[in-house]
């Protein structure tokens, strides 16, 4: 249903009363971020498909729709999200993934979630409705505001609205397995990166490589014989990777296997970069190396990583650190599409760096 | 101080920062930097100045912000929007001989490169790892990555594989503040605001960029390029929404009108057939017999679009050659007229037929030649105008029969430019598709990037009264674009 000019109403009121706001769909991703107004603006009955016509490629939907709901139609048509990103089994929402903008497992391949936007409709601080981007492919007419507020976590405006570029769903997926080494794992994910195969994703968890390859049958066969590895069934395994709720991701709290007060890192690095020395169950390895999930306890230790490493890291729960010259432009930013700062968001650009 | 002694100031300041060589200040030295690739629009430079380093980036923006002067970015000028069209009281800054590779990384599938290397020469310098860099504008062996950056521009091979946007990683960019910013990197996500999406087809607004980290993709095993003949254009728009439809995603998909084929036949001698109304040139790659069987399932969709010819090129040799013609498509045309004018409308597939019929009836209205040749796949139109400058009131004609092509775009659901970007070129059409909330958005954008708003002013982006003096005409999502703006 169509719920925009209720909320723009709502944000018209919060913006006379002064009164900070932010939005949420289905509170799927809260663990992950640190908290934010209590004054929630819920999108979850703006909710539909706008339009979907298979051939274009492109869907549109509204921000409250649950991803579920999405897929479930793609894939009478079949196809799929360009990019998959977590959708919580089924329970995130469009809205919730485009500003959280998170990539799941495919990224490598399949690009970023951000690629996969070619347009918004907005509502910013000064409750305007505005539209950027559009159905279309192609589209280098005025900035690119539909990808800039991917993953801006609400910080610029209310999403009400995205459309998304759909792929073909790939005819055959298949998963091979390999008992390695993390160190082994990534180093034979940089080695296959140079080759053309059909990889979808890859996953390293618990002394096991998970390589995922997409395509045609043909193009699966061919690429086996290259490849090696033991065919296994892992219907379950990518989902929960995606959808942060393999056993690795269980907190410290409730897994008493992990050291009491460890952290989960994310750490972007450059995915041939080696492997922390740590505990090999205090690791979880995606994008073949570029993404890595860590527990640990002492933030010096992953500073000294990363410093080493390059890329960033980023304590889930805890504001996401960014450089000073960053925070400047960024805050700049945000103040162009919220002017009065009513839009709380996990996004902060002061107080650290 | 005066005003000119101040700007001589400058200049001599700029000068102790470079090797004398690279500040330009004579006329006959300004000449060559006069216009970009849309060479309707001329305009002579105040100076040129040709850094090598960043350091005299930063060192030049800081000098040019003291003294209020407005920076063009340059890279290799051939940018189709006048985006790079200098301005007289501003500085030209060339990145042409900022040109080295970084560095090639294997092992990350990763290149860094100075803003002024060429597109091509990146894929030239993977090849040896069996990498290459995927986008691929057809002014490849000219263009630079700083300036396909700015202009997030496509190619032939974009339909797959994605523009430039999907294909960068990292930038280093330099704002008008005379900071830095490192963003990304050998890295697939970035954090915070996502600033190197925005810098994507910035048009030098925004920053200077001075180093960039693109991905590289491996070679794909098997290539395949199918020519396909047509007796009507609507027959090969069929073909286009039929492959697409049928999940089939083509790593290029091009298609050439008659006059397009006839030019291109003439320059390039590529073998295309003569008499076809259109022609589409497809691409499939993949493993071996992978391609051979796309190969199949292609050759049946484009019969049942009634294709009445098809040639397959499967060794490199005669891939080159049917590619030829279409690469070759621009300047061929050009000899074919003194003059044209290129468009750059994206629509979405399903409108291509009706889209072109409408181009052929403004054709025949304003009694000027039209070329059609264009990234079909993507529905990236780029009518060509045929006309002669000489000929008074034909230049005029063209932009106006141009300008109402776009809009026709923006009315079917698209957009004025795929990937050549706005520039001074197509203002008028932002504000055929943008409102005065969505422009003052992008002004507010601006502004955080470039507050003394100095680099490359008066480009992308329309100003509201521009806007309302074009007016009441423009009618966009059943509401007139700017009621409240003053009419003149
Ligand atoms: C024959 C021909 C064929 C073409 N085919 C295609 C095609 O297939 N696809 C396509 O997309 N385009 C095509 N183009 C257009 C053009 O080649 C592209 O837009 C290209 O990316 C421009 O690169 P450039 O280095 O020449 O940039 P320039 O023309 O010098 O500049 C373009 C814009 O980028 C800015 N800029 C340049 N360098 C920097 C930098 N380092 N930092 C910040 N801003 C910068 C400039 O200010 C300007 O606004 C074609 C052009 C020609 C002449």
């Amino acid at each position: 249903m169509d719920q925009s000019s209720f909320l723009k109403q709502a944000i018209e009121s919060a913006l006379a009363a002064k009164q900070s706001l932010s939005f949420t769909g289905e509170g799927s991703k809260k663990k992950w971020l640190p908290s934010v107004s209590e004054n929630m603006l819920s999108t979850l009955e703006h909710r539909g498909i706008v339009s979907y016509d298979p051939s274009e490629l492109v869907i549109t939907v509204r921000a409250g729709t649950p991803i579920r709901e999405l897929n479930m139609e793609l894939a009478q048509h079949k196809q799929k999200l360009a990019s998959d990103p977590p959708q919580y089994f089924g329970q995130g929402t469009v809205g919730g993934a485009v500003s959280s903008g998170f990539s799941g497992p495919g990224r490598p391949w399949q690009g970023a979630l951000r690629d996969a936007v070619l347009g918004i409709e907005l509502i910013n601080g000064k409750s305007e409705v505005l539209r950027f981007g559009g159905q279309v492919m192609k589209n280098v007419a005025g900035y690119d505001v539909s990808r800039l507020a991917t993953g801006a976590f609400g910080c610029l405006g209310l999403i009400l609205s995205a459309s998304l570029r759909v792929h073909p769903a790939a005819e055959h997926e298949q998963t091979f397995a390999f008992d390695f080494s993390a160190e082994r794992a990534v180093e034979y994910c940089r080695s296959i990166a140079r080759m053309p195969l059909p990889l979808s994703a890859t996953c390293w968890v618990a002394g096991v490589l998970y390589i995922r390859l997409s395509g045609t049958e043909v193009a699966l066969q061919a690429a086996q014989t290259k490849l090696g590895g033991e065919l296994v069934l892992a219907e379950q395994l990518w989902p929960q990777v995606r959808d942060h709720q393999h056993s690795f991701f269980k907190p410290a709290a409730i897994d008493h296997e992990k050291p009491a007060g460890a952290k989960l890192w994310r750490l972007i690095v450059p995915p041939a970069s080696v492997t922390p020395k740590v505990d090999e169950d205090a690791l979880l390895i995606e994008w073949g190396g570029g993404l890595r999930w860590m527990w640990h306890s002492d933030d010096e230790f992953v500073a000294q990583y990363i410093r080493e490493a390059g890329g960033w890291s980023w304590a889930m729960g805890e504001p996401i650190r960014l450089g000073e010259e960053e925070c400047k432009y960024m805050s700049a930013l945000k103040l162009a599409f919220d002017p009065h700062d009513l839009f709380s968001s996990p996004l902060k650009f002061e107080g650290h760096g | 101080m005066t005003q000119q002694n101040k700007r001589r100031q400058a200049l001599e300041l700029i000068r102790a920062n470079l090797a004398d060589e690279n500040l330009i200040t004579d006329t006959a030295g300004l000449r060559p930097y006069e216009c970009d690739g849309l060479t309707a629009i001329r305009e002579m430079p105040w100076a040129v100045a040709l850094p090598q380093s960043e350091a005299q980036v930063i060192a030049i923006l800081r000098i040019c912000k003291e003294h209020h002067i407005p920076v063009v970015p340059r890279g290799a000028g051939t940018g189709l929007s006048g985006g790079a069209r200098p301005n007289q009281d501003g500085l030209v800054l060339g990145l042409s001989k900022m040109d080295r590779i970084i560095e090639v990384d294997p092992l990350n599938c990763v290149a860094r490169l100075q803003p002024g290397v060429r597109n091509l020469a990146i894929s030239e310098a993977a090849s040896e790892f069996g990498l290459y860099y995927a986008p691929d504008p057809s002014s490849q062996i000219a263009c630079s990555i700083g300036g396909n950056v700015a202009e997030n521009s496509g190619g032939v091979h974009c339909l797959k594989y994605g523009l430039t946007v999907h294909n960068v990683l990292g930038v280093r960019v330099v704002t008008s503040d005379g900071d830095t910013l490192e963003l990304g990197g050998a890295l697939y996500d970035t954090p915070g605001l996502d600033l190197l999406a925005v810098l994507n087809g910035s048009e030098g607004m925004l920053g200077i960029i001075t180093e960039v980290t693109v991905a590289l993709l491996p070679k794909p095993e098997q290539v395949v390029v199918m020519l396909a003949a047509f007796h009507t254009i609507e027959d090969a728009g069929k073909a286009v929404t039929n492959i697409i439809g049928q999940g089939i995603i083509p790593a290029g998909m091009e298609m050439m009108d008659q006059l397009a084929i006839q030019a291109a036949e003439q320059f390039a001698h590529a073998g295309y057939p003569q008499n076809a109304a259109a022609i589409l040139l497809i691409e499939l790659d993949g493993g071996a017999q992978e391609v051979e069987n796309l190969c199949r399932q292609v050759e049946r969709l484009v019969q049942a679009s009634n294709a009445y010819h098809i040639d397959t090129a499967t060794d490199e040799k005669e891939q080159m050659r049917l590619w030829k013609g279409r690469k070759s498509a621009f300047p061929a045309v050009g000899r074919i007229s003194p003059d044209y004018y290129c468009m750059d409308g994206t629509i979405p597939r399903r409108q291509i037929t009706h889209v072109l019929a409408s181009i052929e009836e403004f054709s025949k209205e304003y009694g000027l030649r039209v070329a059609n040749v264009f990234h079909a796949g993507d529905g990236n139109l780029h009518p060509l105008i045929l006309f002669d400058a000489n000929q008074p009131g034909e230049l005029a004609a063209a932009e106006e029969m141009g300008g109402r092509i776009l809009e026709l775009c923006v009315a079917v659901g698209g957009t004025v430019t795929g990937e050549h970007g706005v520039g001074v070129e197509k203002l008028n059409q932002m504000c055929v598709q943008f409102n005065a909330s969505e422009l003052e958005q992008f002004f507010a954008l601006k502004h955080a990037w470039d507050p003394h708003g100095l680099l490359n002013p008066g480009k992308g982006i329309p100003t509201l009264t521009r806007c309302g003096e074009l007016g009441g005409m423009h009618v966009r999502h059943g509401e007139i674009a700017f009621p409240d703006i003053e009419r003149f």
